[in-house]
């Protein structure tokens, strides 16, 4: 896709150990314009500038903790994908925004605009409610993206 | 001086006899009468063995009598059970005496009845085993402590439980056993402020750190005795307990985290799914075997051993789930691999739609179409060949699906190993390797 979305010019990094999950995050990222830096399942974080990530906290055996501290310490946004209720998850942590699995893309598109182009989110939130009036959204290719859920016929 | 005599003997609270040299009854005390229920006149002038009904005559008596005859001036604690007519069993220690008066053989006897307290002291030895056996054969670790809680005694569970030996806590004050191990602040604030005070106390937990065992959990029950300085002190170990709650605990936890995981994978097939199909019907024809296709890879991680799934009994099931059983057209190697959770899940979703795309364009959609299906296991790898053959002029497909993109990448994704797809002109062939296990993978099965 070469439109543009709300999330255009941001490189996202999606850490999910599930491939099916994975793919369906990047792909949806892509479709809202962002450039994904990568789809990983492993623990190492990527060195390059990020302006966002979605890490799940449990990958495999492994929980993502250390990635998830360090992505913070570099000041990027993120936002945690978790299987588990909120309150297994490390105390620290409950504060930040989390999308539960099996996830909304209404609730991911809200947090991805929200957390890696907040400059943008103020437009976005007007043309939020359903599919018919997301021709409002702006210039054109707004549409893909607002219209909330790469379900095109 | 007779009367001062017949007055002592009187009071006298033991039986007493003097017996002429015959055995003839010279005198006899109130507590005679009394304790064995005769009358003076009935017994006065009478030989000792006539005695009510002869029951006096006892071979032991006459025994002890006699040897008294032969020249000895005392005999003591002679015992003699003997059943009374009137009173019943007694158990009496007679002592006999010479009493040497000129021109006589007259005989002191002092009867000391002893059935009461023998009865008495049968019944503490059987209340002491009770208590004895009770605490030996309670589960839980007890001790016994005095009152300045030095330890009297433990029981076998107690020291099964700590592995310490009865001889090194006995007599030993309880904080000090196995070098300290036992002197804990909650123990203490137990022992010495709340017992004092409430005289017991129920399931007060204390967490000790002991040097040979470990990071123990224990609940303590305590009664002081009201008839007795000492201290009965019950401990349960919890520890496994707890830890199993706790692994309990997680165990849910981690099957919470699957069971959403596989709806999120449910879901992201669907969206995927919904992607590329142009109808409803287009997408209920590939979404719903998708979902069977999970499903069957869930029941046999759930039927294999170990947690483990048969790759082969995963070939086969999808081959069949698409009308394929194993026969002329279809070859399948034979070797059995185990694949993990996560393995077959991959596994499982990578065959489903290599059949897929074997039923709508491969050698299953052509006649002459063959599949011959080989695995094999070694170097800690995993390889499978997938060959399609007998078909003429196979095309590359004018779109690439969510089937490809799954065999292309998925293997390499989860698994951390290679696909090559390869479209020969008479057939597909799709080889994949990955590593036997992954190295931290697996979830505590």
């Amino acid at each position: 896709m070469t439109g543009k979305g709300p999330l255009e010019g941001k490189r996202l990094l999606v850490v999910e150990d599930e491939f099916l999950i994975a793919r369906e995050l990047a792909q949806f990222l892509e479709d809202q314009g962002a450039a994904l830096a990568a789809m990983t399942g492993q623990l190492e974080a990527a060195q390059e500038p990020l302006d966002g990530a979605v890490v799940d906290v449990q990958l495999g055996a492994e929980q993502s903790y250390p990635l998830i501290d360090r992505l913070r310490a570099r000041g990027v946004p993120l936002i945690i994908l978790t299987g588990y209720n909120q309150t297994t998850l490390r105390e620290d942590l409950t504060g930040c925004p989390i999308l539960a699995k099996p996830f909304q893309e209404r609730e991911f598109e809200r947090l991805a605009v929200q957390l890696f182009a907040p400059e943008r989110a103020s437009e976005q939130a007007a043309p939020m409610p359903q599919g018919g009036s997301a021709a409002k959204g702006g210039e054109g290719a707004g549409a893909g993206g607002a219209g909330g859920g790469g379900l095109r016929p | 001086m007779a009367n001062i005599t017949d007055a002592i003997v009187d009071t006298i609270g033991e039986p007493i006899l003097v017996l002429e040299g015959d055995a003839t009854v010279a005198l006899a005390n109130r507590a005679f009468y009394e304790g064995f229920e005769v009358p003076a006149q009935e017994t006065l002038g009478q030989r000792l063995f006539d005695l009510g009904n002869g029951q006096w005559n006892i071979p032991l008596l006459r025994r002890m009598l006699g040897e008294l005859q032969t020249g000895r001036e005392i005999v003591r604690d002679f015992r003699v059970e003997h059943d009374f007519e009137r009173i019943g069993r007694r158990v009496m220690l007679l002592t006999a005496r010479r009493l040497n008066q000129e021109g006589s053989e007259r005989v002191l006897l002092v009867i000391n009845d002893i059935t009461e307290r023998e009865a008495r002291e049968e019944r503490l030895a059987g209340e002491q085993e009770l208590s004895e056996k009770l605490i030996d054969s309670i589960r839980e670790g007890l001790v016994v402590l005095t009152s300045a809680l030095t330890v009297e005694r433990v029981n076998q569970s107690f020291c099964d439980m700590f592995e310490i030996e009865p001889a090194e806590a006995e007599g030993h004050r309880i904080y000090e056993l196995g070098n300290n191990q036992w002197d804990i602040p909650e123990l203490r604030t137990a022992l010495e402020e709340i017992l004092p005070q409430q005289r017991a106390f129920d399931d007060f937990e204390v967490r000790g750190d002991f040097p040979d065992i470990g990071k123990r959990i224990m609940l303590l029950n305590a009664r002081q005795l009201d008839h007795m300085p000492l201290i009965l002190l019950a401990i349960r170990d919890e520890t496994a307990q707890r830890a199993h709650s706790m692994s309990q605990k997680l165990m849910l936890g981690e099957l919470q985290h699957r069971v959403k995981n596989i709806l999120a994978n449910v879901r992201s097939v669907a969206a995927a799914t919904i992607d590329r199909s142009a109808s409803l019907d287009e997408f209920r024809s590939a979404y719903l075997p998708r979902l069977q296709s999970m499903s069957r890879a869930q029941d046999l991680l759930l039927s294999g051993i170990e947690g483990l799934a048969d790759l082969g009994d995963i070939v086969r099931e999808e081959l069949a789930a698409h009308g394929w059983p194993e026969d002329g057209r279809v070859r399948l190697e034979r070797q059995p691999i185990g694949l993990t959770r996560t393995q077959a899940q991959t596994f499982a979703m990578v065959i489903h739609e290599l059949a897929t795309n074997a039923v709508k364009h491969g050698a299953f959609a052509h006649p002459g179409g063959r599949l011959a299906v080989e695995w094999s296991s070694g170097h800690g790898e995993i390889a499978l060949a997938w060959r399609e053959s007998g078909l003429e002029d196979v095309r590359p497909p004018r779109r690439r699906g969510f089937g490809t993109e799954m065999i292309e990448q998925s293997i390499e994704y989860v698994l951390s190993g290679q696909c090559e797809l390869d479209l020969r002109e008479d057939g597909l062939c799709c080889r994949l390797r990955f590593p036997e296990r992954h190295d931290q993978e697996e979830e505590r099965e």
